[in-house]
């Protein structure tokens, strides 16, 4: 958690005041981009930072080239690079090294030694930022093409660690916009935006986090109901805690005058799957419908097309929040259920289908059923998901 | 519309200044006067166990709350052997001391602190008043070997609390160390050290410390706790001190013995060697590695105004020393209470001559070994308060 430490306190207490009182919208441009530069070395020092500058200088002049196939390869070079820092210790010991034991051998031994102790900060949220920059602009999107709207789109701090993720087009309208304009209304709203997230972070989810932590080292001892409990906290923590961290980004940006995307809509009030995944983690979800899911195909051949493309896009979600094979299962699982729920409205048919949505008590607690259950793979092996999910149903 | 939007926000922003530095008044207000009611030691729901960082400015104020100018301030310092675990609060050694000394003349304090050692915590409050010119005399333990810094352990908040605020003496050897030190560390472990201090200085500014832990121990606590459960949100003001009397005899010493064993004998291990005629010989460099630390841990008013404890295992595990390593035993001790001495603090030994009834497990004192101490502490402390250096301050500050 970087928000809450004293030197971000201490950073945005001398980069505020600098940046409202700033007399031109350039000056507050380079002032931000200034931050962010210091933010990111503070935070990655230097061998974290380079990856990203490196990159983010590729992606920007191959966009700016409008090459299609130079976009293509910065694409390619970007997730090599997330596979590389992210993922390749999971990918050596848990994929290669069953096909290839020589290979996992080497990947394991002599690339590790090229990696830095922990990837650099927030690369999945530059990598997908970056595709979804290159992918517009082989769609035909207009690049950004001056260096400085470019970079603090890039190296914007306070959606660098936790999102949300940004869309250039609308991030750099909101830039243009607020960058000259910034009202006190803005620094109201954002400062409220920002206490909010912290009192959700601080007193609730650090709290939770507390809790659980005694909690699971002690799951033998509860009781059924306690075990509801248990896995109730499980979902407020995560919700409070991720939340909480996209309000904050969202409120510090706002006291610069410039709007991030929403991230969050009580996702648990939803009433089905997909609801669910149009409230939580929006900018996330989003993501992987427009850039993995309808590139594959999406719906648009048939049901055995659409499940497989749902199935696959749910995987790398889930591997994407960590390189471990609980969060694919986590993903799979909530693929399943998404593709139950499209089953289940072919099979009931449309009238059926209907007073089924009516029922919304029901159709919410199956949902949130559904999501607390999925977040034990989330944060458990399997065996352990697995054991706390057998005691919540099965007498003992 | 936009001009009541505009408003709002001013009164909203006018609101956030004014409620911060009401906090910020608040928690000055708080600095200068809160601390635990009738205290008698940080116990374990007043303590880093339940997220209780008992603020500098508190220890002053408990240090100084029975002081009256003519009386001299006995802080004691130091681990959970001087804390008093094993010792119910009514029972607890430092009362002892208290009455053995007198009213008159001396105030005894317990800002002992679990796993502190004898430069954390307590000392650094000794420093403070002794900076500000109160007598007092400092009590710690530790066991052979050289004392750690104040500002590298659990207790490290307490150093760096108290040098942003301007209480300690000066002491450029330390400053020299810490700066050093800071910079052998890995860079994440420095930050996070950088992080405490930039916490601190900011505390030196703002007094947030002071402000939330008066609200924690009066009013309500925020952090879930498993120390406080159920009632974990409630202040620590409706929670008593929990150490029960020490167990029967037969029931006491029940945890591993070979674990047991192998930290009574890790005292006195590889500080000395056998000499050809069984004789032990004291390392010689752990020797001068301890008279090289002694003046670069504590500053030179202090060590003279400093009686420490070297304690003991208790006699049911020395019991089960080879004769050799006994002999080991009493030579380390020596050389090192020797040593001590010669840096200028009063040192000597504790528990080797005490029975098994006198501990309540391998280190900790029961009442009965606590009485044992308070008596040899008293002694001590009257001599070392006959010493010229308080017959300045008597009867003045």
């Amino acid at each position: 958690m970087i928000f809450n430490t004293y030197w971000f306190l201490a950073f945005i207490g001398v980069f505020f005041p600098v940046y409202w009182f700033g007399f031109s919208r350039t000056f507050r441009a380079i002032w931000l981009l200034a931050a962010c530069v210091v933010f990111q070395f503070h935070f990655a020092g230097l061998v974290g930072a380079l990856p990203i500058l490196v990159l983010g200088a590729i992606t920007y002049l191959c966009a700016l080239s409008r090459k299609p196939l130079l976009c293509a390869i910065s694409i390619v070079l970007s997730v090599l690079a997330l596979i590389f820092y992210k993922y390749t210790a999971f990918l050596s010991q848990e994929l290669l090294a069953r096909l290839h034991p020589a290979l996992a051998g080497w990947a394991a031994k002599d690339a590790a030694r090229l990696l830095p102790s922990v990837p650099p900060l927030g690369i999945s949220f530059f990598v997908f930022e970056f595709v979804h920059y290159l992918v517009e602009i082989r769609r035909g999107g207009e690049p950004l093409r001056k260096p400085l709207d470019f970079a603090l789109f890039a190296l914007f701090f306070p959606s660098m660690v936790a999102g949300p993720i940004k869309r250039y087009r609308a991030f750099s309208e909101s830039l243009q916009e607020g960058l000259p304009n910034v009202s006190p209304s803005d620094v109201a709203e954002g400062f409220k935006r920002l206490a909010m997230g912290f009192a959700k972070k601080m007193l609730v989810a650090d709290n939770l986090t507390l809790a659980i932590r005694y909690y699971e080292e002690r799951l033998g001892e509860l009781s059924r109901g306690e075990l509801w409990l248990f896995v109730a906290a499980l979902a407020a923590r995560i919700l409070f805690d991720f939340s909480g961290y996209s309000d904050m980004a969202i409120g510090i940006a706002r006291m610069m005058g410039i709007r991030l995307p929403e991230n969050f809509n009580y996702p648990y009030l939803a009433r089905n799957i997909s609801d669910f995944w149009s409230r939580w983690h929006i900018s996330l979800s989003s993501w992987i419908r427009d850039y993995i899911y309808i590139p594959l195909g999406g719906n648009r051949h048939g049901f055995a097309r659409r499940v497989v493309n749902g199935f696959v896009a749910f995987a790398l979600c889930g591997l994407w929040h960590g390189a471990a094979w609980n969060f694919v299962l986590w993903g799979l699982w909530h693929g399943a259920g998404l593709v139950t729920q499209a089953a289940f409205e072919r099979l009931c048919g449309p009238s059926l289908g209907a007073v089924l949505r009516k029922l919304r008590v029901l159709s919410w607690a199956l949902t949130l059923l559904f999501v607390c259950l999925g977040w034990l793979l989330f944060f458990y092996p399997p065996e352990k998901a697995w054991w706390i999910a057998t005691r919540l149903f099965l007498p003992r | 519309m936009k001009t009541a939007q505009r408003s709002s926000a001013y009164f909203l922003l006018a609101g956030t200044v004014l409620g911060f530095l009401g906090c910020v008044f608040l928690g000055y207000q708080t600095a200068n006067y809160s601390k635990p009611k009738n205290f008698k030691r940080f116990y374990q729901r007043l303590s880093l166990d339940g997220q209780f960082f008992p603020p500098f400015p508190m220890q002053e104020h408990l240090a100084l709350a029975r002081w009256s100018p003519g009386k001299i301030i006995v802080l004691v310092g130091g681990d959970s052997v001087m804390h008093g675990i094993g010792q119910p609060e009514e029972r607890i050694w430092t009362h002892e001391l208290q009455k053995r000394l007198g009213e008159r003349r001396y105030v005894v304090v317990n800002l002992a602190l679990r796993g502190a050692n004898a430069a954390e915590g307590g000392a650094l409050v000794a420093e403070a008043l002794i900076k500000q010119g109160f007598p007092v005399i400092y009590v710690a333990n530790a066991r052979p070997g050289s004392p750690p810094p104040a500002y590298d352990g659990a207790y490290r908040y307490i150093y760096w609390d108290a040098f942003y605020k301007g209480r300690l003496l000066p002491f450029p050897e330390r400053e020299a160390d810490v700066a050093a030190w800071i910079s052998r560390l890995r860079p994440d472990e420095r930050r996070k050290v950088e992080e405490l201090a930039l916490a601190e200085r900011f505390d030196s500014l703002l007094r947030f410390q002071s402000l939330w832990h008066h609200v924690t121990y009066r009013h309500f606590s925020a952090t879930w706790n498993s120390i406080v459960l159920p009632r974990w949100w409630e202040p620590r003001i409706r929670f008593t001190d929990p150490e029960p009397e020490p167990p029967p005899l037969e029931y006491r010493y029940r945890a591993s013995e070979e674990e047991m064993m192998r930290i009574a004998r890790g005292y006195t291990e590889g500080l000395a060697r056998a000499g050809k005629d069984g004789v032990w010989v004291v390392d010689r460099g752990a020797l001068e590695a301890l008279s090289r630390a002694i003046p670069r841990v504590f500053p030179a008013p202090l060590r003279t105004r400093m009686l420490l404890i070297l304690h003991h295992s208790s006699p049911h595990y020395l019991a089960k020393l080879s004769p050799a390593e006994l002999r080991r035993d009493a030579t380390v001790y020596e050389s090192f209470v020797r040593q001590w001495n010669l840096s200028g603090v009063r040192t000597f030994e504790l528990g080797n001559d005490f029975d098994e009834i006198d501990y309540a497990d391998r280190v900790h004192l029961s009442p009965s070994g606590g009485s044992k101490m308070a008596q040899r502490v008293a002694r001590e402390v009257e001599a070392l308060a006959a010493t010229e250096l308080f017959k300045t301050t008597e009867g003045g500050k």
